[in-house]
Formats: C-alpha cells, sequence, structure tokens
C-alpha cells in the first residue's frame, strides 16, 4: 500500500511538473519573442539606437529573470547561445551597425523559436 | 567541479530511491521487464552525471517515470495471468522423464550444451538424476532430481526433530537492536546480566547477540564467538 501511495505521489508530481514546465517555457519563449519582434520592427523602421537599446535591455532582464528556472529543463548550452546573441546585438547596436544587430536578434527569435518547438508535446519530439 | 559531486550525489540518492519503490524484487533474479528497466536505469543515471549542460531534470524524471511503468507493470502482472504470460513468458520444460525435451529446446532456441551448463550449475552433473528440468522465466534452471538422486532427510529416517525457528538479533555492532527487544520481550537488565556473566562489561563491546530457539550466539569483539547451546534470555 505505502508502495502505491508512493507511486500515486510520483506520479501526480510528474504530471504536475510536466504542466508547469509546458506552461512556463511556452509563455517565456512567447514573451521574448514579442519583446524581440518588437525590437525587430523599431530596427526595421530606423528608431533611435537608444530607444532599440532600451528596448534589448529590457529583454535582457526578463530573460536573465527566466533562465534560472528554464535551465531546470532546457540544456545551458542552448540558454547560454540566446544571453549571447543579446550581448553581440547590444554591441553591434552601440557601434551604431543596425544590420549586424538585426541579425542577432533574428538568429535569437530562431533559437527562442527552437526551444518552444523541442518543448511542446506532440508526435514529433516524442518520435 | 563541486557541481560534479553535487550532481552525482543527487543522481545517486533519486536511483537508489527509485529502486526501493521498486522493491526487493528487482535486486533477486529478475524478470524480463525487469532487466530491461535495469539497463535503462544505468544509462539514465549517467548522462547528466557526465554532463552538467544537460539539466538533473532531465535524468531524474525518466528515473522516476520508470518506477511508476515498473509498479504499474508488476500490478498488472499480479492481478491478470494473461497479462504476466505475455510480458514474462511461461516456464519450459526442457527435461522430462522421457530425456531432454527437444521440442522445447528448438521454441526456445537452445542448444543441449546450454542445458547440460544449467544443469551443472544447479549442482546436477549426472542427467540421469533429474526428473525434470524447467526454464524459469527469468531464465535460471529449476530441477526436480529423481527420488534416488535426493538428499536423504530426517523425515526419511522417521527421526523426530523440533521445529526451529528463526534467530533474533539483540545486539549488532555495540547496538541495541529496540524492534527485536520489544518483539521478544527481553529487556536490556537480563542482556546486561548475561553479557556479564561472561565477562564483558560493556554492551558497546558486543559484535553480535542473537537468541535462537537451541542456544545463543555470542561474539565479543575481538573474542572467539561462542554458541552457547541450550541456553535462553526469554
Amino acid at each position: 500500500m505505502n508502495k502505491g501511495i508512493a507511486v500515486i505521489i510520483i506520479s501526480i508530481l510528474l504530471v504536475i511538473g510536466s504542466v508547469y514546465e509546458l506552461i512556463l517555457v511556452t509563455s517565456s519563449i512567447d514573451e521574448v519573442v514579442t519583446k524581440s519582434n518588437d525590437i525587430i520592427v523599431k530596427l526595421n523602421s530606423g528608431d533611435t539606437t537608444e530607444n532599440v537599446l532600451s528596448e534589448l535591455d529590457d529583454l535582457f532582464v526578463f530573460w536573465n529573470d527566466r533562465e534560472r528556472v528554464m535551465c531546470l529543463f532546457i540544456n545551458h548550452r542552448d540558454m547560454e547561445k540566446v544571453g549571447e546573441y543579446m550581448q553581440k546585438a547590444r554591441s553591434y547596436l552601440q557601434e551604431s551597425d543596425e544590420e549586424k544587430a538585426l541579425e542577432e536578434i533574428k538568429l535569437l527569435s530562431y533559437q527562442i523559436n527552437m526551444f518552444k518547438h523541442q518543448s511542446e508535446f506532440n508526435a514529433q519530439n516524442i518520435f | 567541479m563541486f557541481t560534479s559531486i553535487i550532481r552525482c550525489f543527487i543522481i545517486y540518492i533519486v536511483a537508489l530511491i527509485v529502486m526501493r519503490v521498486m522493491g526487493k524484487r528487482q535486486i533477486a533474479q529478475m524478470q524480463p521487464f525487469e532487466f530491461v528497466i535495469t539497463l535503462i536505469i544505468a544509462d539514465l543515471a549517467t548522462i547528466p552525471m557526465s554532463d552538467t549542460n544537460i539539466p538533473l531534470l532531465n535524468g531524474i524524471i525518466p528515473l522516476f517515470t520508470l518506477a511508476v511503468i515498473h509498479f504499474i507493470f508488476t500490478l498488472t502482472c499480479c492481478k491478470c495471468n494473461k497479462w504476466r504470460k505475455f510480458v514474462n513468458g511461461n516456464p519450459m520444460i526442457v527435461i522430462d522423464p522421457d530425456g531432454i525435451n527437444e521440442e522445447n529446446l528448438k521454441k526456445m532456441y537452445l542448444n543441449i550444451c546450454d542445458v547440460i551448463e544449467a544443469c551443472r550449475n544447479a549442482g546436477f552433473f549426472n542427467l540421469d538424476d533429474i526428473n525434470y528440468a524447467l526454464l524459469e522465466t527469468n531464465g535460471t534452471l529449476s530441477v526436480l532430481p529423481k527420488s534416488d538422486a535426493t538428499p536423504l532427510t530426517r523425515g526419511d529416517m522417521n527421526i523426530k526433530q523440533d521445529e526451529v525457528g528463526l534467530g533474533t538479533i539483540l545486539i549488532t555492532e555495540g547496538k541495541y537492536s529496540l524492534e527485536n527487544l520489544e518483539l521478544t520481550g527481553i529487556d536490556k537488565e537480563k542482556i546486561e546480566k548475561f553479557i556479564k556473566k561472561h565477562n564483558v562489561d560493556d554492551y558497546k563491546n558486543v559484535t553480535l547477540l542473537m537468541q535462537y530457539d537451541d542456544g545463543i550466539y555470542f561474539k565479543v569483539k575481538n573474542e572467539k564467538v561462542k554458541f552457547l547451546q541450550s541456553e535462553s534470555l526469554n
């Protein structure tokens, strides 16, 4: 009976953990994608460097905050790449190289979307 | 390095918990589905141990999932014979009173030499001593010897013998086994008197004190063991 109870508790925790992971990863990724798309739009529309940098800093703060929890579920090396793209974009913007900054932001968006695809519950991921 | 050490520790504890949840069956002779799970656990545990980039949960969650799967399989095997046969298979008779059962050997893709080796491992060097030999679902060979080849027992010689019970540990490695003291109704004072009678001042020097039906097994540190026939602490 004790073993049965332990197994039931483990099963419930596994389900709750899986749901939590799905919700957390999806919401974080959606937020990052939205913010990075805003930055891309601003860069394409020729907005001031200060505004874009400010958006990028917001994104960076948001990412740092979520990274601590998302590291529990996503490969750490892949997570570091996101930070790397943000830093590179920041450096390019400071040097007023908006084209390269835009490339880095697009790579960032792609990487983030990859996390979303990997964490989704679908047949493709199972097989 | 500290990270690797702590990760290793955590994975080890989790694997231990999982093995305990799966129970003693896992440690004894394994059924096929248990063997599979044991192999997988070994690999799952090492992957996040060795690569610190992989989240620890990537190893822990599959381990717990396997424990749940194992429990479900064990439970369903207990409740449903058909399912049990499907998962574990059936034991097969490889030797019967007519000799080696070639048909069953063929079904299991077994060689006669494999059977002879298994018989030797079971302690039977002469196949003529075997009445039945069964290949169990966990791969072991069970042998029913012929009456002539069975060891003589007291029953065969009509020698009466009182039943012998299990021994009870009272002191082990210098510590009282409180649960057993309560079970047997033996109190510490009786034990203290007993050990003083045998020139032992402190129970902490006793390696092992066990009460049997027919005597007491008494081992003190750095001294020769004594079996005190017909003595009892009850």
